[in-house]
């Protein structure tokens, strides 16, 4: 997994934040330790996705994963930095959907993880929610939006595994949220 | 800005979420009819039906592959098939309407009418 991270520290090089960069006009650069670390976040994730496809759950339900790889766009949610968190899921989806599943599963797996982190977004502006609470919202309704998006392909008979998915997604939430809660305790500068 | 890991917040919102999953499943099961027939669909076209009061057994090969639907005491399910993962054989009995057996590589589905 070494390779993932030079490669994306290699892509985002500092040279970007050049004086010609557009981006200082409005004094909005990104700085390059922010950048290796979100490179560093996304290739865990992906790393995290990997070891998730050797744990089939399927026999439950199709379509039932731990989650962990939701564990680090969580943590930076509950940060407060939303757009990172955000960039961070949506790129770890497309490149681990291309890596190790089909293109199929990229339109299940992106339209999934982009509904359910916004709403988790939009619930942690509630300041009393902890971070399991938001994890289980995630997990919800990352599952629901699959469940939809897999009626458009497979049919209404889909539905027959909603309650099970309903109440997995609340189990691997919970089990989500309490380990991005615990990163969140740590201090990373 | 510090987040609490697990609160009272956080257990409503669990409560909910099964709550929906709970009542789900009980409005499904009132709902349920018992079915009258059931329809063989191959590419979403009807291909046969027969009765589900009466014992019946018949393999299906539309080109992909072979499907044994039987029908026996009122429920209907697939007895064997030659399909990679056997989700249809290992699916329970289906007797309610609406209730489907679906064999996606063989693009069979089974429905309860």
């Amino acid at each position: 997994m070494k390779e993932f991270s030079t490669e994306k520290a290699k892509n985002n090089n500092p040279s970007d934040n050049t004086v010609k960069n557009k981006n200082t006009l409005k004094n909005k650069s990104i700085s390059a330790k922010k950048v290796c670390f979100l490179g560093i976040f996304t290739a865990v994730s992906m790393a995290f996705a990997y070891v998730e496809i050797l744990i089939p759950l399927d026999f439950i339900a199709p379509g039932i994963k731990i989650g962990l790889a939701n564990i680090l766009p969580l943590y930076l949610v509950c940060i407060d930095r939303k757009k990172e968190g955000f960039a961070v899921n949506v790129v770890r989806i497309i490149l681990t959907s291309l890596l190790f599943t089909n293109a199929f599963a990229l339109a299940f797996s992106l339209s999934a993880g982009i509904i359910s982190l916004l709403t988790v977004c939009g619930f942690s502006k509630i300041k009393k929610i902890g971070t399991a609470g938001l994890g289980i919202i995630g997990g919800t309704v990352h599952n629901i939006t699959q469940l939809t998006v897999a009626t458009f392909t497979v049919g209404k008979a889909v539905w027959y595994y909603a309650p099970i998915l309903i109440f997995f997604g609340v189990v691997t939430g919970i089990l989500t949220g309490t380990l991005s809660g615990l990163i969140a305790k740590k201090e990373i500068k | 800005m510090k987040r609490k890991l697990f609160t009272k917040t956080d257990v409503i919102v669990a409560l909910v979420a099964i709550i929906v999953c709970i009542s789900i499943i009980i409005v499904r099961q009132c709902f349920s009819v018992r079915g009258k027939t059931v329809a063989i669909y191959y590419n979403n076209e009807k291909k046969d039906e027969f009765s589900l009061y009466e014992n019946t057994e018949k393999t299906f090969e539309f080109g992909q592959g072979k499907n044994t639907v039987c029908v026996k005491n009122g429920e209907c399910y697939v007895s064997f098939a030659d399909c990679r993962d056997k989700i249809c054989v290992h699916h329970e009995k289906i007797k309610n309407k609406g209730q489907t057996i679906v064999c996606l590589p063989h693009k069979l589905i089974i429905e309860v009418e």
